[in-house]
């Protein structure tokens, strides 16, 4: 399989609901510099997180390294899966 | 006697196992190490065969 474009955006799977937006900018800043962080709030219990995030990186090496790192480390007591999101994909040709 | 057990090591506490945020209200994570992610790498080939 080629991959045209790497993406520098993670999924973060697995977050125990004490995991706020901060603590995921900290943990995953280790990583690299992030640009973007989307955590999603439970509609009907709006303290809550829905259990999982999206990180974006200025570079995809460094959501290659938080992937390597912590897929399959430890967030609040629980094993977290991260993974690489699949690239937008390659705009079509001009002609 | 005393002596001894100063050069005994350190007990392990949470703070020296774990990584804890500064982040309040802080929670404990931890990142595998190198020897942890080959084994892991390995483990995915060996599922894949």
């Amino acid at each position: 399989k080629q991959e045209p474009t790497k993406s520098a955006r993670i999924y973060i799977g697995k977050l125990t609901r004490n995991v706020t937006k901060d603590h995921v900018i900290e943990i995953f800043a280790t990583y690299g510099e992030i640009k973007h962080v989307e955590i999603p709030f439970d509609h009907v219990h709006q303290m809550f997180n829905k259990g999982y995030a999206y990180v974006e990186y200025e570079k995809p090496e460094n959501a290659e390294l938080a992937c390597k790192y912590m897929d399959g480390g430890q967030v609040d007591g629980v094993e977290i899966r991260v993974s690489v999101t699949q690239p937008p994909a390659p705009p079509k040709p001009r002609y | 006697k005393t002596k001894e057990n100063k050069r005994e090591e350190p007990v392990k506490t949470f703070d020296d196992l774990f990584r804890k945020t500064t982040t309040t209200p802080f929670i404990y994570w931890l990142p595998l190490n190198e020897e942890q992610y080959a084994e892991r790498q390995r483990e995915n080939e060996r599922r894949q065969m």
